[in-house]
């Protein structure tokens, strides 16, 4: 009895499990890189601030990459300080607020921009927040409650933030384009 | 008209592209390796970085008394160094009142009953076990009151159970040989922080001449920083720094097993008390969200004299004035 369960212990242990497989720090280092840069442009759109943010957030994975107590749930703590972390950097940044409207992004997006620069012109002017839940939900695939978790609020302001997100887009001519 | 979910995942798809390449991971994973002053905002990975720590690591292990460093096999020095990101991450105590620690101390000493006969070696005939509860009250300046309650004798002959380590007694707080700094300026970079406490701990006691030896050195470089971290009241920076000097000993190794008395889970290194790893060895254990102590013990030390011991504590927190327990301070 005791050595069964000295061995349920250990196997739920986090550092037995580091111990048994100690962290591949390359793979951390280029998962949160990974992570941190899609979340940050989508959140900031401009590839420098993405970078910084990118950079920390793979710093602060390979300082606590030795208490990763469940790989599984890996990728979504690092979308969640990720997008955090870009939300914080786009306050700093003193960015663009939810006051803003459709009309102005109208006025600054091209009409006809592909790739990376018409990603990020798609969701250029939007406010962080919104950024934040359709990167989430578009570019990494999360349900509501994941996206609810990292952003720190219920699921229905992600619904929320979702619709409010879409119909500010309805219009742009990128989206129009991808329409045809 | 909402634009549809599908397109919106095409014409956000060249983000899902956005990788790093091999020279952005080895930047990246040598600036990891150097350490960093919380606060500062860390700079972009350069190609040139990489080389530039690997000087820094070479000047590091060139530095006298470093010739106990972590070598590449001691597992578990990442488990310390991350514990040191943690507790650089705490929000920082309030600069008045106390940091107030409460402590089960459990000791097993060599101990002579009345009357009873020395061994044929002339050690001690029997042994007692005890625990004792003792209470820490310590401010920014590293003073403070320590309270030790009486002791309860846990097995031997409780005529032996008497002494130091079983006796209440009320006095000042003892922060050992501290060097003759204020704590706010002591360094907050581990080599520089493990160099100072050596240098108290060398110069601070009239050892006779060879003596302080290389493993007594080591052995109380870590019995002292276990004290710092347990009960003293520090900045997050130096509590970060005192981990990182955990993690330049030698043959550190993660403890999976290790449970407190109390039946917690946590974190947990094994330290040898000795630089050939033998001597028998300190278990350390913190909590991996705070970087808080949970308990650390020493063993294998009964037949040198040393007791047995085990460290564990039961509640720490921030009050405002001496002998006061229960009220919490906000902290930041």
């Amino acid at each position: 009895m005791g050595a069964v369960l000295t061995a349920a212990r250990t196997m739920r242990s986090p550092a037995a499990e580091t111990a048994a497989s100690r962290p591949d720090l390359e793979w951390v280092a280029r998962r949160a890189l990974s992570v941190g840069r899609q979340t940050a442009l989508g959140v900031l759109g401009d590839h420098e601030a993405a970078d910084d943010v990118a950079q920390e957030i793979a710093l602060i994975a390979l300082r606590r990459a030795a208490t990763v107590r469940d790989p599984e749930k890996f990728d979504a703590w690092l979308q969640r300080v990720a997008v955090r972390a870009a939300l914080k950097e786009a306050r700093r940044r003193g960015r663009r607020r939810e006051a803003e409207t459709a009309y102005h992004r109208l006025e600054e997006v091209p009409a006809h921009v592909d790739g990376l620069d018409g990603a990020l012109a798609l969701l250029a002017g939007l406010p962080a927040r919104q950024r934040a839940a359709l990167t989430l939900r578009y570019v990494h695939d999360l349900p509501d409650a994941a996206i609810a978790r990292a952003l720190g609020c219920r699921t229905g302001t992600v619904g929320s933030l979702l619709s409010r997100g879409r119909a500010a887009l309805r219009d742009l001519p990128t989206i129009q384009e991808t329409k045809r | 008209m909402t634009v549809t979910e599908p397109q919106l995942r095409d014409a956000l798809a060249p983000l899902r592209d956005q990788h790093p390449d091999d020279d952005e991971i080895a930047a990246l994973l040598a600036t990891a390796v150097a350490p960093r002053t919380r606060g500062a905002r860390p700079r972009r990975a350069a190609p040139g970085l990489a080389f530039a720590t690997v000087l820094v690591a070479a000047a590091i292990a060139a530095l006298p008394g470093a010739s106990d460093d972590a070598r590449d096999d001691d597992a578990g020095v990442p488990l310390l160094r991350a514990a040191a990101a943690v507790a650089a991450d705490q929000a920082p105590t309030p600069f008045s009142g106390y940091r107030y620690t409460e402590w089960i101390d459990r000791w097993s000493a060599p101990a002579d009953p009345p009357g009873a006969k020395r061994t044929d070696g002339g050690g001690s005939a029997g042994a007692a076990t005890y625990e004792q509860r003792v209470e820490n009250w310590v401010d920014a300046g590293w003073k403070g009151r320590r309270v030790a309650h009486r002791g309860r004798l846990i097995e031997g002959d409780v005529r032996g159970a008497r002494g130091f380590f079983f006796d209440p007694s009320s006095g000042e707080y003892q922060r050992g040989d501290v060097p003759d700094a204020a704590p706010q300026d002591l360094p907050t970079e581990p080599v520089a922080l493990r160099r100072k406490l050596i240098e108290a701990y060398t110069t601070g006691v009239n050892w006779a001449p060879g003596l302080p030896t290389p493993d007594q050195t080591h052995y109380d470089l870590v019995r002292r920083v276990l004290g710092y971290l347990g009960t003293a009241n520090l900045t997050p920076e130096l509590r970060s720094a005192l981990f990182g000097v955990l993690a330049l000993s030698r043959g550190v190794q993660p403890a999976p097993d290790a449970r407190d008395p109390l039946g917690r889970e946590g974190e947990a290194v094994r330290i040898p008390r000795r630089l050939d790893g033998g001597g028998g060895e300190f278990v350390v254990m913190f909590d991996p969200d705070t970087s808080e102590l949970r308990f650390w013990s020493e063993s294998g030390g009964m037949a040198g004299g040393t007791p047995d011991q085990r460290h564990t504590l039961l509640s720490a927190r921030h009050v405002d004035a001496l002998t006061e327990r229960d009220r919490l301070v906000p902290r930041g």
